[in-house]
């Protein structure tokens, strides 16, 4: 179990790689798999978006 | 099968309670009543539901297993007494849902104040067990729903918040009115309401937090939006894990994305479903949490959420009849 950064839920790995992306089941969030022992996430960086503001 | 009368099916709520229970597996709909359209076919009244085999009838001798009063406010407690004991009663109404000093402040005289205790307020992620045992149900207002399920995570913790509502005009109901014609509701963003929304006594009652409204009319023919902000030192981890709650309800979303079509929850992808969808967003440097939660005003404000009380209350699977995806471009 390893826990998602962005909203704290465990999320159940079983096998990854190295940079794999990964999305949180709850949160949606996009993580990238920087560490593999143990296994550590880090959310992936958005493009930020002009809405037109 | 179910027996279902609609009282009061005439009405946005009521014609969408017929559509939904005409699409229900295991409902019959027994009766469908208008005073004012007895004897017309409902496709006369709710073009949508043409095909169907159903005529309006003020013969209020049918025969049901339950009742839905969509009625205006103040009637159901003028009627009720005929359905009591015979069916199981869903008021769609705001008779029923709030204590009897809050609705003395909010609505004013009560007529059948010793039937409020008996009433289960019907919002099934917060009352589903009473709900199961229930014979007399409240459903919950529309705004209320929204702003309810938004804040609830956070009852014992918040004392007040300030909600701003956003309110489609099928929100208001269907009488004529000269601020409902088109050329006045059209385009509108007008203060419907600033401060003592009736709405607010139901979140009070179920959160204890003293929520104060301000409800907008906008453009929108269905639909509502709540956007509510208080005070609190935390942080979007923590707010996440506040509707973790909510994780197993069928039909609550929490949306929150950092990019894409939808970042935060939005009307227009929740109509046409019994959905509501709940997001956040944290100001840190004004330690303020910002909750955002978006309905179908007609379904999960409304009619949906009757038919999953119905399904709760008979013993059914609570999504029977209701797993509708949103109706998208809209």
């Amino acid at each position: 179990m390893v826990e998602c950064p962005v909203c704290g839920v465990e999320i159940e790995i079983d096998s990854v790689e190295i940079h794999e992306i990964i999305e949180c089941p709850v949160c949606s969030s996009e993580l990238e798999v920087v560490s593999l022992n143990p296994i550590v996430l880090e959310e992936l960086p958005e493009v930020e978006e002009d809405w037109g503001e | 099968m179910i027996k279902a009368a609609v009282v009061g099916a005439s009405g946005y709520i009521g014609g969408e309670l017929v559509r939904l229970l005409a699409m229900h597996p295991e409902v019959e709909i027994s009766a469908v009543t208008s005073r004012r359209y007895n004897g017309k076919k409902i496709h006369k009244v709710h073009p949508n539901l043409r095909g169907l085999n159903l005529k309006f009838t003020n013969n209020y001798n049918f025969d049901a297993d339950v009742v839905f009063l969509a009625v205006p406010h103040g009637t159901s407690m003028k009627i009720i007494d005929e359905y009591m004991g015979s069916a199981k009663i869903i008021d769609l109404s705001a008779d029923f849902r709030v204590s009897l000093n809050l609705y003395e402040e909010y609505y004013g005289e009560h007529l059948k104040p010793e039937l409020i205790d008996e009433f289960v307020y019907g919002l099934p992620e917060i009352h589903r067990e009473e709900i199961k045992k229930a014979e007399l149900i409240a459903n919950p207002g529309c705004n209320a729903t929204a702003v309810i399920l938004a804040l609830y995570p956070f009852k014992g913790e918040i004392s007040e918040a300030i909600v701003d509502l956003k309110v489609s005009s099928s929100a208001g109901g269907r009488r004529e009115n000269v601020a409902s014609i088109h050329p006045e509701r059209s385009n509108v963003v007008r203060i419907y309401k600033s401060f003592h929304h009736r709405h607010e006594a139901e979140v009070k009652q179920e959160t204890k937090v003293n929520a104060q409204f301000t409800v907008h009319s906008v453009d929108l023919v269905r639909g509502l939006l709540a956007t509510i902000y208080f005070k609190m030192e935390t942080n979007e981890k923590e707010l996440y894990k506040k509707y973790f709650l909510y994780l197993k309800e069928p039909f609550v979303r929490i949306v929150k994305e950092k990019g894409g079509m939808q970042r935060l929850p939005d009307p227009k992808y929740v109509i046409g479903s019994n959905f509501v969808d709940i997001g956040f967003t944290y100001d840190e440097k004004n330690q303020r949490v910002i909750l955002f939660s978006a309905l179908d005003n007609l379904i999960k404000g409304g009619a949906g959420q009757a038919v999953q009380n119905m399904n709760i209350a008979f013993g059914l699977d609570e999504t029977l009849g209701l797993n509708y995806l949103p109706v998208y471009p809209i």
